[in-house]
Order: structure tokens, then C-alpha cells, then sequence
């Protein structure tokens, strides 16, 4: 069949109509539909996560001294003795972390005071002189300290909600109304500071309690990295907690930092140790002599904020351990 | 004069074009005029965590005007990073990574496909449109009761329309941590999710109004 020109001419034109109509529709999507929700079942796509925390990324480790004051309520906590007393290092390079106990009755030189039982520094000169004591003991730099009594620590227990902890052990004691069988429970803040203060079931005393109260941190630890995971604002709850129950000197960004940097810690990767030492007498007191193991595990701990294995002293508990 | 024939009928190609094209959507927010779809936040819930004590009776003032300038800081980039087509045509954010601190600004550029409507939308939408977003504020109060940071929590859809004829519907949920930067409150760290649906659309009107 042959077209005429006029055909010809008119039928280009349809042809580009209808194209121009076709490409006005494809490039659209939306000529013919609703731009409304639509009724019909959806597939999801492009699921992703961004997410960026600013971590302390320095190769030095921090170390932060932690220290618990026996002030009752209404006493002042700088003036008391320390029954808890801690170096915290944390490595933020590798993501490890080291919590080392001193003995409460290590009987070391306090600055200006001769030697005497560490945990009277805190009596005799406050904080300063605590971290001054524990700086020149081990030749470690304290970056900071925190420090927190009887009532604080309740208070930053109950101020998180409680605490989970796998209570590894019975422990039952009138002194410190520890009562406990093993296994994972929620503590309330009273309950936390007495599985925290008991000593008295426990095979060495005060090795032991310092060993548990190690055993605390790294639950705390846990349990924020559990709610920071589910929802990252949670941190603001753990530091106005800390803050409200704390007199530390650590600055409130480097606090954020901080929390933020051990939302990348693993607690398995947390070393928990207690110095050993002998026990010893000086002069009608029961003391407690640091071995040449603690000097040791003070070298180690200077390098890098890690306890390396081979410096590791047997757990306190051992004997009640899994038992 | 049969020249005039051909004329005509390309005219009316081109006005199927015009027509077609986004249903005459040209003016719609969103389209491909440019125009940036109407956006802000609805401010939810303002809450306060203080270091002097542990339940204050009332929100204090720092916390709203604090979570007031971090809806701005978020309602500016949501809108950069989803709805503004002079962005996600080109696939070119600059205006969003002010928003973020220097800290977290290359990683969230890094991490640009989850925080923006990423490089392939202009090959891929013809205009998003339909945004919705809810903010809660939670602050943290140092101890003069001054905002020490802020966290945005938020919930943000929109709606694009895709060259193919589908929706991908955008969502996006996580939460911002600001703190008041250089003029206006910036982002330093953020933790958040996508999960964008593709959704067939409803048929409905033609361009005539006729109903399917």
C-alpha cells in the first residue's frame, strides 16, 4: 500500500504525539496513579544502619582511680577512709579494659603521713592525696578519680533501674545483709551495696569483697552496653545517675566520651583483679603486705592499661568459684 | 499548507509531554520545579536529665528553647537530605554535612545512603513529596541547669515517586546527639535506620478525573 505525503505527514505526528504522551508517562510514574499510600502490599528495601560513636581513639589507656568511701549518711565523704579503691584503665585502642583492687589494708607510704594502711589517704588528704598515694605506689598516672560513698552508690544503682549480675556464689552475711543465692538477678541498690560490702562469706576476707565489687563493674558495664545498643540515649540516664552520686573530676564531655568508649568494650575482654598480698601485722593492726607480683602487674598496667595474663593472681574466690 | 498538519500534531505531542509528565505535577512541591516540599518537625515529648537532682518538677526553660533549636537543626537536615530536589536530583548533599560537627561529618558523609536519599535519586525519582517527621527531645542538665547535650529522637517519612510508576516510601528512625556548635546546634554522633518500602500505587483518576 503506498501513503500519501499528506498520510505520511500525519501519521509522523501521531507518532510523535503518542511518544511525547508515553515518555511523559514513563519519566513520571505518576500520570495515571495516585501519589496517595497505596492499598496493595509493600516490599521493603534498602534497610541499612549508620552509625557513629566518638570514641576516645588515643593509643595512651586512661586510667581512673574509683574509690568508695565508708561515709555513712550525712557523713562527709572526703573525710572517711576508702574501703573501695580501684585503678580502672581503659585501652580505647583495642577496646579492653582492666580493673585492678587494691586491699583496703595495704600498707603502703602516704605522702607527708609515713606508711599506714591506703585506705586512711583519703582521711588524712581527701582525693588528691588518695590519687597521690596510688600514683606514687605505682608509677601510674591517675587521669582522674571518682569517688562515691554508701548513699551514692545506692543511689546510682537505683538510678539505672537496678542492676543484673550473675551473683557466682551463696552469699549470706549479717554484717553487710548480704543475702544471695547464685545466679542472674536484678539488684536494687541496697542489694548491689551489700553484695558489694559482704566480706565476711567470702574465703579471703577482703580480697574477696574487692574481687566482687570488680564483679559489679564489668555487670554495670554490661547492662549499659545492653541499653545503649537499644537505644543510645539511655547514656544521658547512666551519667546524670553517676554524676548526681559522684564527686569526680572528670569533665562532663570527657564523661560522655568516656561512656561512649566503653559502649565498644566487651566486658569479656575486662580483666578483673585484686593485688595479692600477705597478711601482716603492724603494731596492733592487721595489715597487708603487696607482693612483688602487685609491683608487676603496675609495670604491666603502666604500658598499655592491660594485665597480661601471665601477671594474672588466682581469683580471691577461687575456692568458692563454680563450686 | 499541509505543513501545518505535522506542526500541530507535534504540538500535541509536546502537550502530552507537559501533561503526562508527573500528571501535571510541575507545581507540586517536590516536582521537578524545585520547589522543596513544606517540612518541620512536630516537637513531641521534651524531657530533662539533671546532675544536681534526680526528678525536677517541671521541664526547665534551657531544655525547650535547647530541644527547640535541635528541631531546627533537625528539620534542616532531613529537608537537605530527603526533600530539597536540588539535592537528591544531583545526588549532591553539601548542605546537609553542616549539620554534623567536623568529628562526625565524614562519617556521616561515609554513611550518606542511609542519612540522605543517597546518589541515585535523580535517576530514580521523579519527586518526593509527603513528608512527615515527630522529634522527642531528651537533654542532659549539667549542674547550673544549663544544657550539656541534647538527643534528637526521630521518626521521618516521605513519600517519592519513582520513574518506574512505584512509591518507595522512606523511613527513617534513630537518634541525633547535638550540642550547640558554631551559631546553631550540631550533630556528633547518631545512630540511625532505614527502611525504605517499595509500594505499588493505588490506580485511581487519569489525568481526565475519569476514575479507573
Amino acid at each position: 500500500m503506498r501513503l500519501t505525503r499528506r498520510a505520511w505527514i500525519s501519521l509522523l505526528g501521531l507518532i510523535a504525539f503518542t511518544a511525547g504522551s508515553i515518555a511523559g508517562a514513563v519519566t513520571s510514574g505518576g500520570g495515571t496513579i495516585a501519589q496517595a499510600q497505596s492499598a496493595s502490599p509493600s516490599i521493603e528495601i534498602g534497610k541499612a544502619h549508620a552509625n557513629y560513636v566518638p570514641t576516645l581513639d588515643g593509643k595512651s589507656p586512661i586510667f581512673i582511680l574509683l574509690l568508695g568511701s565508708d561515709a555513712r549518711p550525712g557523713e562527709p565523704v572526703n573525710g572517711e577512709r576508702t574501703d573501695s579503691i580501684h585503678i580502672l584503665a581503659i585501652n580505647p585502642a583495642k577496646h579492653r579494659a582492666s580493673i585492678v583492687g587494691f586491699p583496703r589494708d595495704s600498707y603502703v607510704p602516704i605522702p607527708g603521713h609515713g606508711t599506714n594502711k591506703i585506705n586512711t589517704a583519703m582521711f588524712y588528704g581527701g582525693p588528691s592525696l588518695a590519687v597521690q598515694t596510688v600514683e606514687d605506689l605505682t608509677g601510674i598516672k591517675l587521669d582522674y578519680y571518682a569517688l562515691t560513698s554508701f548513699v551514692g552508690f545506692q543511689g546510682m544503682i537505683n538510678g539505672i533501674g537496678g542492676l543484673t549480675v550473675d551473683v557466682p556464689f551463696s552469699m549470706h552475711d549479717t554484717y553487710s545483709r548480704a543475702d544471695f543465692e547464685p545466679g542472674v538477678q536484678t539488684l536494687d541498690g541496697g542489694q548491689a551495696l551489700a553484695f558489694a560490702r559482704d566480706r565476711h562469706s567470702l574465703p579471703e576476707g577482703d580480697f574477696g569483697r574487692s574481687e566482687n565489687q570488680g564483679r559489679l563493674m564489668i555487670a554495670s558495664l554490661m547492662q549499659f552496653r545492653k541499653q545503649f545498643g537499644k537505644d543510645p540515649s539511655r547514656v544521658l540516664t547512666w551519667l546524670g545517675a553517676g554524676l548526681r552520686n559522684l564527686t569526680t573530676n572528670v569533665p562532663l564531655d570527657q564523661l560522655l566520651s568516656l561512656a561512649f568508649t566503653a559502649s565498644t568494650i566487651n566486658p569479656k575482654h575486662v580483666t578483673n583483679v585484686v593485688l595479692p598480698g600477705t597478711i601482716g601485722m603492724a603494731g596492733s593492726s592487721s595489715i597487708v603486705n603487696l607482693t612483688s607480683q602487685a609491683t608487676a602487674i603496675f609495670d604491666d598496667l603502666k604500658n598499655d592499661g592491660i594485665v597480661s595474663k601471665k601477671n594474672i593472681p588466682p581469683s580471691p574466690n577461687a575456692s568458692i568459684l563454680g563450686g | 499548507m499541509v505543513w501545518i498538519v505535522p506542526v500541530v500534531l507535534v504540538a500535541l505531542g509536546v502537550l502530552g509531554f507537559v501533561l503526562f509528565r508527573g500528571g501535571g505535577a510541575s507545581l507540586i512541591p517536590g516536582g521537578p520545579d524545585n520547589t522543596i516540599p513544606d517540612f518541620a518537625f512536630k516537637q513531641g515529648k521534651t524531657s530533662a536529665v539533671a546532675v544536681k537532682e534526680e526528678k525536677k518538677k517541671s521541664v526547665p526553660a534551657s531544655a525547650e528553647t535547647a530541644a527547640a533549636d535541635v528541631k531546627t537543626a533537625m528539620t534542616t537536615l532531613y529537608t537537605e537530605a530527603f526533600l530539597d530536589p536540588a539535592n537528591w536530583r544531583d545526588g549532591s548533599y553539601d548542605e546537609v554535612w553542616p549539620v554534623f560537627f567536623d568529628n562526625a561529618m565524614g562519617p556521616a558523609q561515609q554513611d550518606a545512603s542511609t542519612l540522605t536519599v543517597g546518589t541515585g535519586g535523580g535517576n530514580t525519582f521523579t519527586r518526593i513529596a509527603q513528608p512527615k517527621g515527630r522529634l522527642n527531645v531528651k537533654v542532659l542538665l549539667n549542674d547550673k541547669d544549663e544544657v550539656a547535650t541534647a538527643v534528637a529522637i526521630v521518626k521521618f517519612s516521605a513519600v517519592g515517586t519513582r520513574k518506574d510508576g512505584k512509591l518507595t516510601v522512606f523511613h527513617s528512625t534513630g537518634q541525633y546527639f547535638l550540642r550547640p556548635g558554631d551559631g546553631a546546634w550540631q550533630v556528633y554522633s547518631f545512630d540511625v535506620k532505614r527502611a525504605d518500602q517499595v509500594k505499588e500505587p493505588k490506580p485511581t483518576a487519569g489525568p481526565s478525573g475519569s476514575s479507573s
